[in-house]
């Protein structure tokens, strides 16, 4: 009895100590939204929800549309909500459901959000309201699209690819300027590491900075692989999901980021670096070059105070086997009812989020580009063209002359995108992708000795053996 | 027949005894109820679950299919599994190496010091008041590889070659300790003090008229007093850092090449960057037996020192 006394309380110590979770919770649609009144309510992801020092006008724009859509629909109820995407707890808010009925993700999650339930499908209101037709669904389906069915929308202007960005300062300081004043941009992956070689020597500053954890790495990484030739997995006949990106071309391209650390010498000393460290060592003079998205730039420009007339873009280099770049965006996704989600619908389209144009959209637009101007973030930089509708187009266009901060010609190289064949990522497990990668450009920074093909084909199969192989 | 009547009064007499026994400790039982209550609630019951969930495959945290060991033998058969068992009882061995002394040197240090006693215990506390995501920041920092660095700053000035710090694969664990030590010592250093106050000073006087040493009456009067409470701290010690994951989270996110990557972490990635639910909890739930084992070790250490 004493030894059960002491069995139990060690189980329960122990017990105490783990601690782990565990709850059947909710899916989509669960709860109505309805409250004690009878209203229904939408909450929209990301919203601005008090008035502070720098973000009176967004507040101030989201209150007013607020009121409108609430005239316009007796009984509904806008709830701001400053949840934005978090992996860290998107889960226990999903199941407690907690989330936005409208809130956006990257594309990369959307497969398991989809997978876990907790997406709505939203193909009948798509339909419904005209996005099918309006939306670009041919070039950019794959990103809000699964077996069919609308899952997402994507953000309005949120499209982007990868290019490399430039400080313009130390190009200029490295003699790196071209007759119209704009970076020599580097058109192979080769000739980058060369310009990043002539930065450091002229400049002693970081030639390229490259990320090399938190899955960034591998997201990055996955550009120059294409370019190189590689590709990443296949399914066989039996439907089965192979690992195929440890081939002659992969290893290539991880020796090619070997050769940056070890024979051009060129990385930024923080090795084990997430994007934001790039981003950093570029608003502070630090570093020469990195690859992003446009949209990064503005959190740079937020976070670090990279100032918007010290950066340039150019379209993704080459490899041998051409120019890659991977497209993505921000994507909103619903959890909310039918009903609410069809309100959530109406409020893009009112707030000029939507595929048509009206004088309210026009001045919305106007006053985002304001809003980002005042911040000093980059506008006059299109993004990706995702509508179809050229009055849609042309609206964007307008709006943003007014409130231009940058010379565009900096950016014409990377909008242009002349001969970029766009990419998306691979269709599984790519979190899991991304961080294998991440451990095979770990390895080769870390150890001049590194067998490129050696520590490719380990992490290869041990991506393999974790995650594909025991997909369900 | 007699002996049929003994046999019967005996067995009345022993269920009386246990409906006294019931009746004395009715009110101690019922004192205990909403601690038991809300121990089975909030500690227990997600335990419970997790366990349960760990036979299922799940969609979110619902569980759809019964598949019997299918996770664990997923977990267990992962190619970085003994890699990432290592690595934790790594942390823990060097935590035990790292963290033991020096809660134990300044409790001691503090109970002989006799003038601001009170100012030594307050500014040695301070570092356990700050956040946790704060230190481990402030220490990737000062780790920092670059030769602004400050632990390389300082290094340069005594003409001493720059480290990578935390992208040497076997420095990484050591200097994560080094972190987590520094903003855990103090509370453990306040319970080895409260357990050297209650020491009484006559044995201190009586060893010292014997001619006894500050060593000698370190070892033999000071840590065996001390010992149990010395034996919890370090069972508590193994225990928190078996479950260590925020801190190589933000340091390292597991890296380099994984080499700081602990169970702790790789259940969290497992839940929440990947929601795969279902493993992550078996992965648990192999940390809570081990776990298990290390606490059933304790009260059996705790017996013999009792006995």
């Amino acid at each position: 009895m004493k030894k059960f006394k002491r069995l139990v309380c060690a189980v329960l110590a122990a017990g105490l100590a783990v601690g782990a979770t565990g709850c059947v919770g909710t899916k989509v649609g669960q709860n109505d939204g309805r409250d004690a009144d009878g209203n229904l309510h939408i909450s929209i992801g990301g919203s601005p929800t008090e008035r502070t020092k720098g973000n009176e006008k967004s507040y101030d724009m989201f209150m007013e549309n607020k009121a409108k859509f609430e005239a316009e629909n007796p009984g509904v109820i806008v709830d701001a909500d400053g949840w934005s995407f978090d992996l860290e707890n998107y889960m226990t808010k999903a199941e407690g459901g907690d989330l936005p009925t409208m809130y956006h993700t990257s594309p990369t999650e959307i497969n398991n959000i989809v997978n876990n339930g907790y997406a709505a499908d939203i193909t009948d209101l798509v339909k419904k309201y005209g996005y099918d037709e309006m939306l670009n669904n041919e070039k950019y389906g794959k990103l809000y699209m699964r077996d069919g069915k609308y899952y997402g929308i994507v953000k309005d202007g949120s499209l982007y690819d990868m290019g490399i960005a430039y400080n313009v300062d130390l190009f200029k300081q490295a003699g790196l300027i071209d007759e119209n004043g704009l970076p020599k941009f580097p058109q192979t992956w080769e000739e980058l590491a060369e310009t990043a070689k002539t930065i450091k020597d002229k400049t002693g500053k970081t030639g390229f900075a490259i990320a090399s954890k938190s899955g960034q790495g591998g997201w990055h990484f996955m550009n120059i692989m294409w370019a190189y030739g590689a590709d990443f997995m296949e399914q066989d006949e039996n439907g089965k999901w192979k690992a195929i990106f440890a081939s002659d071309e992969g290893v290539a391209a991880l020796q090619y980021v070997k050769d940056l650390k070890w024979k051009y010498d060129v990385l930024q000393d923080e090795l084990l670096a997430d994007i934001q460290v790039g981003g950093r060592l570029l608003a502070t003079n630090d570093c020469a070059m990195i690859i992003t998205q446009r949209s990064m730039l503005d959190t740079y420009i937020e976070k670090y105070g990279l100032k918007a007339s010290n950066v340039a873009m150019s379209r993704i280099p080459a490899g041998p086997a051409g120019r890659f770049s991977q497209v993505g965006a921000n994507i909103w996704m619903f959890s909310g009812t039918d009903e609410q989600n069809e309100l959530c619908l109406k409020w893009l389209d009112m707030i000029g989020e939507g595929p048509t144009v009206s004088e309210a959209s026009k001045e919305r637009m106007a006053t985002n580009n304001e809003i980002k101007q005042e911040k000093g973030q980059i506008v006059g930089v299109r993004s990706a063209n995702l509508w179809l509708n050229d009055e849609r187009v042309n609206a964007e266009e307008e709006a943003m002359a007014p409130y231009r901060t940058v010379d565009s010609k900096f950016f014409d190289d990377y909008t242009n995108g002349e001969g970029v064949e766009y990419k998306f990522e691979p269709e599984r497990c790519v979190q899991q992708l991304y961080a294998a990668l991440d451990n095979a450009i770990q390895q080769v920074l870390l150890d001049e000795n590194a067998d490129c093909a050696a520590v490719l084909k380990q992490v290869q199969d041990d991506f393999q053996a974790n995650f594909l192989d025991k997909e369900v | 027949m007699k002996s049929s009547n003994n046999i019967n009064n005996l067995r009345i007499k022993r269920v009386k005894g246990k409906l006294t026994i019931v009746k004395n400790e009715s009110m101690m039982w019922l004192l205990l109820l909403p601690t038991v209550f809300a121990i089975i609630l909030c500690q227990w019951n997600p335990v419970v679950r997790g366990v349960f969930t760990s036979f299922f495959r799940t969609k979110g945290f619902s569980t759809v299919e019964f598949v019997g060991l299918s996770n664990y033998k997923n977990v267990l058969h992962d190619t970085m599994f003994l890699k990432t068992l290592i690595n934790t009882f790594s942390y823990v061995i060097w935590s035990l190496i790292i963290g033991i002394l020096p809660p134990l040197a300044l409790a001691i240090a503090i109970n002989e010091t006799v003038h601001f006693k009170e100012g030594f215990k307050i500014l040695l506390y301070l570092p356990a008041v700050a956040p946790g995501l704060a230190v481990s920041i402030i220490w990737m920092n000062m780790y920092s590889p670059a030769s602004g660095g400050m632990l390389n700053s300082i290094l340069q000035i005594f003409n001493l070659p720059t480290s990578q710090w935390l992208l040497n694969e076997k420095l990484v664990i050591p200097l994560i300790v080094i972190s987590m030590t520094w903003k855990g010592y103090a509370t453990t250093m306040l319970l080895y003090l409260s357990s050297l106050q209650s020491l009484s000073q006559d044995l201190y006087e009586a060893a010292i008229i014997d001619g006894a040493g500050l060593w000698k009456r370190i070892t033999k009067i000071t840590i065996p007093h001390i010992a149990p409470t010395l034996l919890l701290m370090i069972v508590n010690q193994i225990i928190g850092v078996f479950q260590v994951f925020d801190q190589p989270l933000v340091m390292t996110d597991g890296g380099p090449n994984n080499a700081s990557l602990t169970l702790g972490l790789t259940s969290y990635k497992m839940a929440f960057s990947y929601m795969q639910v279902d493993r992550s909890m078996a992965l648990g739930t192999v940390s809570f037996l081990i776990l298990l084992g290390a606490t059933l070790f304790y009260f059996k250490m705790q017996k013999k020192l009792e006995a």
